[in-house]
C-alpha cells in the first residue's frame, strides 16, 4: 500500500512537470502582456518611454527574449525558484505569489466546503427517492426541478437571487464579504462574512444538485435492478433495509470517489459566482491574474490546482480501494 | 393489425392510457393495508403445500401488455420435487416470482388467480395464506423464510460489498427476532457445513468476489436453507455453472430435500435434470402448462407433441445423426397472442379441430394432464 502510494506520488511528479511546462509556454503565447500596459499606462500620463528603458523593463521581468529558448530559459529559471519553494512575486499585487494565494483561498474554501456538503446532502437523498420511485410523479418533479437548476447560468441565477433576497426580501447584503458600515470583531465578523455569503452559498448549491442528483439516481436504478438486490428482498429483507443497506452502500462507490475528485473544485473558487457577488476570493483575484497578464501568478495558481487534482485522483483511487472490497491497490 | 409491426403514436397512448389505469388499480392492491382474514384461505387438497390456480401474471408494456404467465395451475406436494420445464420466455421464472412476489413493479403485476401456501406458524400451527391477495408489506410472513429462492445467477447474487458472513447472519437477524450475534454466527457456520463447504470459517470472513461460483452457488443455498423453509424454489440453479459444478449441486439438493423435510419447485430448461431429480413435471409453453405429470409418465408417455418434440430435441449418445432434432417455427408474439392452440403453427401432428378454441385441459390418468385436441376423442371414447 505505502509502496502505491509513493510510486503513485513520484508519477506525479512527472505529470506535475509536464503541465508545468504546458501551462508556462500557453502563458508566455498570451497575447496579454502586462509589461506593455504598464509602459502605456506611464505614456498615458504624459511621459515618454524610451526603447532601452523598455527593453530594460521586460528584462527585468525576465519576458526580454520571445524566442522558443528565451521561453525554456525562463521556464527553467522559473522551476529553479520553485525547487527552493519560491513561486515568484505577482506583478500584479508586488507580492509572493504563495501569499496572494493563501490570503484569498480561504474564503473560497469556506464557500466551496459549506457548498459541496449541502450539495451532497440535498442530491443524495433526491437521487434516492428519484431512483426507488421511478417514473412516479416525486421522480418527474425531482428531475424537472433540478434540470432547471442545471441549466441555469449562474451569472443570471445569481442576479435573480441576489435582486430577490438583498432587493426585494432586503435581508441578506447584496455584495462584498463584510459590511463596511460596520466594524464587528470576533464572532459578530464570522456572522457577518455568514450573511455575506449567503446568496453565494446558495446559487451554487442550487446550481449544482443537479448533476449529482442525476448521477445518484442513475447508479441508484442500475443497483436497484442488479441480482443481489433480488437476492435481499427473497431473504424477507423489509424493503427500507434493501434499499438503505445494500443499495445504497453499492451506490455510495462511486459517490465517495467522486468526492475524492471534488478536492481542486474546494479550493480553485467559483470565478463567475464570485464575480457576481463581488467577492474577493481565489477565482475572481485568478480571473484579475489572467487579464492583466501575471505570469508568475498565473503559474502558481495554476500549478497548485494542477497538484491539488493529482493529489484528488490519488485520493479517488485510495477511497475506491476502501469502499469496495474488489478493488486492491498495487 | 396482428401482421402489423409497428405502432402510431395514437396506438401507442391508447395503450398507456390503458396500462397506467390497470397499473395504478394493482399497485394500490399491492400496497394496502388489509386484516389477516382477507388473504386466509384452505387448501384444496391438504397433502399439497402449494397450490396455483389460474395464475395470471401480466406485463404492461408500452408495446401493450404480455400475458407472461396466462392461467397456470399447479399443485406441488409435500416433502416432493417439482420440476417444472420449458424453452425460455415461456413464463417459468416468472411464475416463480409471483409465487416469492418479486416481480418488478409497476410493470409486472399478478393480474388475478391465487396462490394458496401452507404456511406453518411459529407456534406450530399451520395457516394457509392466498399468496396473490397479500399485500406487500405482510409478504414478510412467508418470503425468505418459509419459501426460499436459489437464483440462476450465483455470480452476481450476492452483494459484493458485504462478507458471506454478514449475508448470512442477515438471514436469521431477520427471521428469529432476538438472535445474538453469536447465535446467527453459530447458525450460518452450520448452513455452510451442510453445504458442503471445505473450510466454513475462511469462506464466512470472505468476500463474494474470492469465491468460485460453485462456492457461491453453494453459499445461496445456504442463504436459502438457513430460515428452514418448507419450499425451496430453484431457478435453474446450475445453467451458470459447469457440468461437474453442476452434478455436485444437483447432488446437493437432492441430499438437502430429504434433511430439511421440505419440497423443491425446481425450474429448469434441461430435461436430465428433471429426470433425475423431481418426482412430478409441469411443462410450460408460452405462459401455459401443457402437460403434466409423474416424472415417469412424461418421459415414457409424453403426449403432447410439444414434450414430444423436447424430448427429441435431447442430445444423446446413441444417434448416429449429425443433426439435432429442432421444433420448427417460433413463440407466436406474447402481446398478440392467438385464440387457438398456441402450438398450432409449429405443431406436425394438427387436427382440425386445433382452428378451435384453446384446448382444454384432458386427464389421462390419475397424476397425467395434457392440454391437446389430439386426446380429446380418446377421453369421449374411452
Amino acid at each position: 500500500m505505502l509502496k502505491y502510494i509513493l510510486k503513485r506520488l513520484l508519477m506525479s511528479i512527472l505529470i506535475l512537470l509536464g503541465v508545468s511546462m504546458i501551462i508556462y509556454f500557453l502563458i508566455r503565447l498570451m497575447p496579454v502582456d502586462f509589461i506593455q500596459s504598464k509602459i502605456d499606462a506611464i505614456s498615458r500620463g504624459g511621459a515618454t518611454v524610451s526603447q532601452e528603458t523598455q527593453d530594460a523593463m521586460y528584462a527585468m521581468y525576465g519576458l526580454g527574449d520571445d524566442s522558443f529558448l528565451g521561453i525554456l530559459k525562463g521556464y527553467f529559471s522559473w522551476l529553479g525558484a520553485l525547487a527552493k519553494f519560491d513561486l515568484g512575486t505577482s506583478f500584479v499585487y508586488g507580492l509572493p505569489v504563495a501569499q496572494v494565494i493563501f490570503e484569498h483561498m480561504g474564503i473560497s474554501f469556506a464557500i466551496a466546503l459549506i457548498a459541496t456538503i449541502f450539495e451532497f446532502m440535498i442530491a443524495i437523498p433526491l437521487g434516492i427517492t428519484a431512483a426507488t420511485h421511478q417514473y412516479s410523479f416525486r421522480d418527474y418533479l425531482v428531475t424537472v426541478l433540478v434540470m432547471i437548476g442545471i441549466s441555469l447560468p449562474s451569472f443570471f441565477f445569481g442576479n435573480m437571487l441576489k435582486d430577490f433576497f438583498a432587493l426585494k426580501l432586503g435581508i441578506f447584503p447584496a455584495s462584498g464579504l463584510v459590511d463596511a458600515t460596520a466594524s464587528y470583531t470576533g464572532i459578530q465578523l464570522l456572522g457577518d462574512y455568514f450573511v455575506h455569503m449567503f446568496i453565494p452559498i446558495l446559487t451554487i448549491v442550487i446550481l449544482s444538485i443537479g448533476a449529482r442528483m442525476r448521477m445518484t439516481r442513475t447508479n441508484m436504478l442500475e443497483v436497484m435492478n442488479s441480482d443481489y438486490i433480488r437476492t435481499a428482498r427473497a431473504k424477507g429483507l423489509p424493503e427500507r433495509t434493501v434499499i438503505n443497506k445494500h443499495a445504497f452502500r453499492n451506490t455510495l462507490i462511486p459517490l465517495v470517489t467522486s468526492l475524492a475528485g471534488l478536492l481542486p473544485s474546494l479550493f480553485s473558487g467559483a470565478i463567475i459566482t464570485e464575480q457576481v457577488f463581488d467577492l474577493p476570493g481565489i477565482g475572481n483575484i485568478a480571473l484579475d491574474a489572467m487579464n492583466r497578464g501575471d505570469i508568475p501568478f498565473i503559474m502558481g495558481y495554476n500549478m497548485f490546482l494542477a497538484l491539488l487534482s493529482v493529489l484528488g485522483v490519488l485520493l479517488a483511487d485510495l477511497m475506491y480501494g476502501i469502499v469496495d472490497p474488489r478493488v486492491k491497490l498495487e | 393489425m396482428a401482421n402489423k409491426n409497428y405502432l402510431t403514436g395514437r396506438e401507442i397512448r391508447k395503450i398507456a392510457k390503458e396500462n397506467n389505469k390497470i397499473m395504478k388499480r394493482l399497485e394500490a392492491y399491492k400496497n394496502r393495508k388489509c386484516d389477516e382474514s382477507e388473504y386466509l384461505t384452505a387448501m384444496h387438497n391438504p397433502a399439497n403445500i402449494l397450490e396455483i390456480e389460474d395464475l395470471h401474471t401480466y406485463f404492461f408494456t408500452e408495446q401493450g401488455v404480455v400475458k407472461a404467465v396466462n392461467g397456470v395451475s399447479l399443485n406441488i406436494p409435500k416433502n416432493a420435487t417439482v420440476g417444472i420445464v420449458g424453452e425460455s420466455g415461456c413464463g417459468k421464472s416468472v411464475t416463480s416470482m409471483s409465487v416469492m412476489r418479486l416481480l418488478q413493479g409497476p410493470t409486472g403485476q399478478i393480474y388475478s388467480g391465487e396462490i394458496r401456501f401452507n404456511s406453518k406458524e411459529e407456534d406450530g400451527t399451520e395457516k394457509v395464506y392466498d399468496i396473490a391477495k397479500m399485500p406487500i408489506r405482510d409478504i414478510h410472513k412467508i418470503r425468505g423464510n418459509q419459501i426460499a429462492m436459489i437464483f440462476q445467477e450465483p455470480m452476481t447474487s450476492l452483494n459484493p460489498v458485504f462478507t458471506i458472513g454478514q449475508q448470512l447472519d442477515e438471514v436469521t437477524f431477520i427471521h428469529r427476532p432476538g438472535a445474538t450475534k453469536e447465535d446467527a454466527k453459530a447458525k450460518s457456520m452450520e448452513m455452510l457445513n451442510l453445504v458442503g463447504i471445505a473450510a466454513p470459517e475462511r469462506v464466512y470472513a470472505a468476500f463474494p468476489h474470492e469465491l468460485s461460483g460453485g462456492m457461491r452457488q453453494r453459499v445461496m443455498i445456504a442463504m436459502a436453507l438457513a430460515a428452514d423453509p418448507r419450499l425451496i424454489i430453484a431457478d435453474e440453479p446450475t445453467t451458470a455453472l459447469d457440468v461437474t459444478i453442476q452434478a455436485q449441486i444437483l447432488d446437493l439438493l437432492r441430499d438437502l430435500k430429504d434433511k430439511i423435510d421440505g419440497s423443491i419447485m425446481l425450474i429448469t430448461h434441461d430435461l436430465g435434470i428433471i429426470a433425475e431429480m423431481a418426482d412430478y413435471v409441469v411443462v410450460m409453453y408460452a405462459g401455459k402448462v401443457i402437460e403434466q405429470g409423474t416424472a415417469k409418465e412424461i418421459f415414457h408417455n409424453p403426449m403432447h407433441p410439444y414434450t414430444i418434440g423436447l424430448q427429441k430435441s435431447k442430445p444423446t449418445l446413441k444417434s448416429d445423426s449429425d443433426m439435432l432434432f429442432n421444433i420448427p417455427g417460433n413463440v407466436p408474439n406474447p402481446v398478440n397472442m392467438p385464440n387457438y392452440c398456441y402450438f398450432k403453427e409449429r405443431c406436425d401432428r394438427c387436427v382440425k379441430k386445433c382452428s378451435g378454441d384453446y384446448p382444454g385441459m384432458i386427464q389421462v390418468s390419475p397424476t397425467h394432464y395434457v392440454a391437446c385436441h389430439l386426446y380429446e376423442e380418446d377421453q369421449n371414447n374411452g
